[in-house]
């Protein structure tokens, strides 16, 4: 090895970064060049004057002071606040989900044929029960009921499936995070 | 077990149990590394009081983060010097003080003499880092201040081992280079 090519090395060779060969190699150019040892006398001057020098202690005050930040900047609870918030948030989402699809699914299983069948007035009806304008007055045939009530039934079942499935969920979620924070806290100790 | 004897990994669990004063502790016992990164890395101690302030708070913050396989100390310091980093692309490092001037300064000087002449190259060392680039300044501070092993600073610094070896040796090199007239002629 040339001396160029030995200083390029001599901070890694110093720090016993090196390969075992180019280790020796280096050491036996050194044995032999007194300019490149006096490069690493003062390259390891250079180090041992940066391990000397003093660390700086804050002083005790600066607990204060993070502490009061802590506080002040983020709240002690707001974290886990958001925490337990979030799988109910994605409960939710996921609820809605499945409610938009079995409402789909319910629209899209009505016979909607049966509502081209005759059409009645329903004046008289919103009459009675508060007198509707002209203008209020819907045509519907009697045979589209039926499919009302169907559509009704479909929709509140939904709406009864998706409860419950949130709840689930919810449930499933908390003892999600439940567990994993009980396997954190146990590798911690462990 | 006494409370002083605790471990860094029983007062981040009674943290994340709730109890904030627990992390009080651990601020007590990494507020002189956090500190003195900071310091080095951002050279002046208005900016190193704010940033090592900061890096405690997103370490709180994030502490549910922590792996408890590697060291607190390596991850606080992970935290420290990129903030440290983030903030030097906004405002470069600036020795607007030296070391020497504050009194909480922790010499190991035996005697008055030696006290001076290491204030004196601490001084001068204070500067030298200013005149290398942020990331040569991180690594010899990690590797040769902080007394941290070439894999612990990559990992710290989330770059390769040869980027921290390339940066060690020119950043050492360099600093030879500006305090050569202050270094001891080699025997």
């Amino acid at each position: 090895m040339n001396c160029p090519d030995v200083r390029a090395q001599l901070v890694a060779y110093d720090d016993g970064e090196l390969e075992d060969a180019e280790a020796r190699s280096i050491a036996r150019h050194l044995q032999e060049c007194p300019q490149c040892r006096r490069e690493l006398s003062r390259l390891q001057e250079v180090a041992r004057h940066l391990g000397e020098t003093a660390a700086i202690d804050p002083g005790p005050v600066f607990r204060t002071q993070v502490m009061a930040a802590i506080v002040r900047t983020r709240p002690v609870h707001s974290r886990t606040a958001i925490q337990a918030l979030r799988p109910i948030a994605i409960s939710v989402a996921l609820g809605g989900l499945i409610a938009a699809s079995v409402f789909v699914l319910g629209v899209l299983s009505i016979d909607f044929a049966a509502w081209q069948i005759g059409p009645v007035e329903l004046g008289p009806l919103l009459d009675a029960i508060g007198g509707a304008t002209p203008a209020l007055v819907v045509t519907l045939s009697e045979a589209a009921w039926p499919v009302v009530v169907q559509f009704s039934g479909t929709v509140m079942m939904a709406l009864v499936v998706d409860i419950a499935l949130i709840i689930a969920l919810v449930i499933i979620a908390r003892k999600w995070r439940q567990g994993k924070l009980a396997g954190r806290t146990g590798a911690i100790l462990a | 077990m006494a409370l002083s004897a605790e471990s860094d990994t029983q007062l981040i669990v009674r943290t994340l149990d709730g109890q904030t004063g627990a992390f009080g502790r651990l601020v007590d016992r990494h507020r002189t590394a956090v500190y003195s990164l900071a310091y080095r890395m951002l050279g002046d101690r208005d900016r190193a009081d704010d940033a090592a302030q900061e890096a405690f708070v997103r370490a709180y913050e994030s502490l549910h983060t922590f792996r408890p396989s590697g060291s607190f100390r390596s991850w606080l310091l992970s935290i420290a010097s990129n903030l440290c980093i983030d903030r030097l692309r906004s405002r470069p490092f600036s020795a607007e003080k030296p070391v020497a001037d504050f009194a909480d300064v922790q010499s190991r000087g035996p005697d008055p003499e030696t006290l001076a002449g290491r204030q004196e190259i601490s001084r001068l060392i204070h500067r030298a880092l200013g005149r290398l680039s942020d990331a040569q300044r991180a690594v010899i501070v990690l590797v040769y201040m902080e007394q941290m092993t070439y894999e612990q600073a990559a990992g710290i610094l989330g770059v390769p081992l040869g980027t921290v070896k390339s940066h060690a040796s020119r950043g050492r090199r360099r600093l030879k280079d500006i305090l050569a007239p202050h270094l001891e002629e080699p025997t």
